[in-house]
């Protein structure tokens, strides 16, 4: 149990340097953080620059913004965006929650897909099914994201109309989202279960060259119950971490589909920020993957030692 | 051990394995024939490469898919080298169970001792789950491993109790015929005499009997009732244990027995031929020293005159 605690120990530190640098790596950069916020075209009166300057906080030293930081951010209180003229946080959760939408069910999906087709298709490489199956993984594997979104896109929204062409919603009806979300929840799903296929695969061929499996053999276990009930396991180790990342980025958006579909989700107010230099947003948007990025990799380290017994014990 | 009225269990006639490879076709067994005998151990003994460990393979259809199987393995009176995959499956573990060489590895390391012993139990019999790991438990238990092992994984284990629970595991189901494939080998002096203390154990006890594969000729003469001496993919000399090491027929049968301590370690001349461009008539000819023009000729298994039963004694060589 004390190992746990230490893991977990570890990773508040982690935490607590990442938001620390957070604070630091904005303060620490050339220019005027009130220009950066506003833009250098925005003409202000000086007391207008004041008065904002002490709203921010911003003239005070640093010692006290930095506990005015952490204040901050243990009361859910990320800033304010004086471009979209709202609290960071609202935005941040109104975005999260259609992002959420578009990505975990592709990963979801893409991780079970995945693995399992990819356990197949490793333990029957030679069956000309598998095979083929195993080239179309490839392809999708190799192909840009936003180019398979576009092609989709074209096809299926553009000629044939089954889907509509972009955003989350038109009407707003349950059926109306789901309708506008399947065709860039398909090609994600793909993208995700084709990496997950390929890393599956070839683990399980690595798998199978062991002695346990054809001891498993001998021992009369046959054909999927060898791979199921022995390989499955171990050939699983090499893909958590990937798997566990999935789940860490899963607020990050997928950017390219967002773009491609026009979906106002973490990805594209990402994006957005970024072109606009809306720091605030940018911040706690970094904040909050950090989050979900550390306790992935927490999430992975216990699963791991679930899995396999030779990790926990160290 | 008397063993005149034994009926044969197994029977393999024949046997011929080849592989492809990139080099060219390898024979790694040239019609090997023996009877294993109920209740009886055969000890399959050769050196290194000789193809001993391909006939334990191909008796349960373990080989790699590039191997070309030709011959007859006779088991409760049908060939099952031509049985498919479900059917050895049901054969394998249950029937004819194996020892492999290399315990710590043939093990899972991820799936706790206790559940990979009772692993047999739940394919073959249906037994549930937590029953079979109960009857894995006191099974484990008879094989001198106390405790809480059963929870326990292989990587928190030595090798010497791996190999136990691997014979624990092997032995579950009282298999009617045992195949321990190289049990001894990389194992230090101290561990491979309590392998061999073990596979004594398991053949006076459970009644099965024992093909045992070896290059340990103090483990072959400790253990088995017969012994079958393989060279070059071929059986060159079979008899009973005592006729092998008190008067070996074949030249090469003598001169591994030369090699052992009390004869004074002495080395077999030249070196073991490859298995892709075997020397042609007798294998062994161009090691021989009483080779003679004949030798030149593949010699035929002879059964000995005056012997038969299990205490026959086949030798394939000119000068008989």
């Amino acid at each position: 149990m004390s190992i746990a605690g230490k893991k977990i120990g570890r990773y508040l530190f982690a935490l607590f340097l990442i938001f620390s640098m957070n604070f630091i790596i904005p303060r620490a950069m050339p220019g005027d953080p009130l220009t950066n916020l506003l833009g250098e075209d925005v003409a202000l009166t000086d007391s207008t620059v004041e008065l904002l300057r002490s709203e921010m906080g911003l003239d005070k030293p640093w010692s006290e913004q930095y506990i005015d930081y952490w204040w901050g951010i243990l009361h859910l209180d990320l800033g304010y965006s004086y471009h979209l003229h709202s609290a960071v946080s609202t935005i941040l959760l109104s975005r999260i929650k259609w992002t959420l939408m578009l990505s975990l069910p592709s990963v979801v999906l893409g991780a079970l897909l995945g693995t399992f087709m990819g356990a197949l298709a490793g333990w029957k490489r030679r069956s000309a099914r598998r095979k083929m199956e195993a080239s179309s993984f490839l392809m999708i594997y190799c192909t840009p994201p936003f180019f398979l979104s576009l092609m989709c896109l074209y096809i299926f929204s553009f000629r044939l109309g089954l889907f509509p062409l972009k955003g989350f919603y038109s009407t707003g009806s349950p059926i109306d989202i789901i309708h506008h979300l399947l065709l860039p929840v398909l090609v994600m799903t793909l993208f995700s279960s084709s990496r997950n296929y390929m890393i599956m695969r070839g683990s399980v061929l690595q798998e199978k060259c062991n002695l346990y499996a054809a001891f498993a053999r001998a021992k009369g276990l046959y054909d999927e119950e060898i791979l199921f009930r022995h390989i499955f396991k171990n050939a699983l180790l090499p893909i958590i971490t990937m798997l566990a990342l999935d789940f860490g980025f899963i607020f990050s958006g997928a950017l390219f589909i967002e773009i491609v579909f026009s979906m106002d989700g973490m990805g594209n107010l990402i994006y957005d920020a970024l072109m606009s230099r809306d720091y605030p947003v940018l911040q706690g948007s970094f904040l909050i993957i950090t989050v979900m990025v550390v306790s992935a990799n927490l999430l992975a380290d216990i699963l791991y030692g679930h899995l396999d017994p030779r990790v926990s014990r160290y | 051990m008397s063993s005149s009225k034994k009926r044969p269990i197994l029977g393999v006639d024949e046997l011929s394995v080849s592989f492809q490879t990139s080099l060219g076709e390898v024979l790694a067994a040239d019609e090997v024939s023996f009877r294993l005998h109920e209740d009886e151990t055969l000890a399959l003994v050769g050196e290194t490469g000789c193809g001993k460990s391909v006939v334990a393979s191909s008796i349960l259809q373990l080989l790699p898919k590039n191997a070309e199987v030709h011959g007859q393995v006779v088991f409760e009176g049908r060939d099952i080298l031509r049985s498919d995959e479900r059917e050895m499956s049901h054969i394998r573990g249950s029937k004819i169970a194996v020892i492999f060489q290399n315990p710590s590895m043939s093990l899972n390391p991820i799936i706790r001792v206790g559940e990979q012993v009772a692993e047999p139990l739940q394919v073959h019999r249906g037994i549930p789950r937590h029953r079979s790991v109960q009857m894995a438990l006191d099974h484990l238990n008879r094989m001198g491993l106390r405790g809480d092992t059963a929870i326990m994984y292989p990587f928190q284990f030595s090798g010497g109790m791996n190999q136990r629970v691997m014979i624990a595991t092997s032995m579950i189901l009282s298999p009617q015929i045992i195949i321990a494939d190289e049990p001894t080998k990389g194992l230090d002096d101290a561990l491979a005499r309590d392998v061999v203390s073990e596979v004594m154990k398991i053949r006076d006890s459970s009644g099965a009997a024992l093909l045992l594969i070896t290059h340990d000729l103090q483990m072959a003469r400790d253990v088995s009732d017969r012994v079958a001496v393989m060279y070059c993919g071929q059986i060159v000399e079979m008899g009973s244990r005592d006729d092998i090491f008190e008067n070996p027929q074949h030249p090469y049968t003598a001169a591994l027995l030369n090699c052992l301590p009390e004869k004074g370690f002495q080395p077999i001349p030249g070196s073991s031929p490859s298995m892709i461009h075997s020397p042609d008539g007798c294998k062994f000819h161009p090691r021989c020293q009483k080779r003679f023009e004949r030798c030149r000729l593949r010699p035929p298994m002879e059964v000995l005159a005056g012997t038969k039963g299990a205490s026959e004694r086949q030798v394939r060589c000119w000068l008989r």
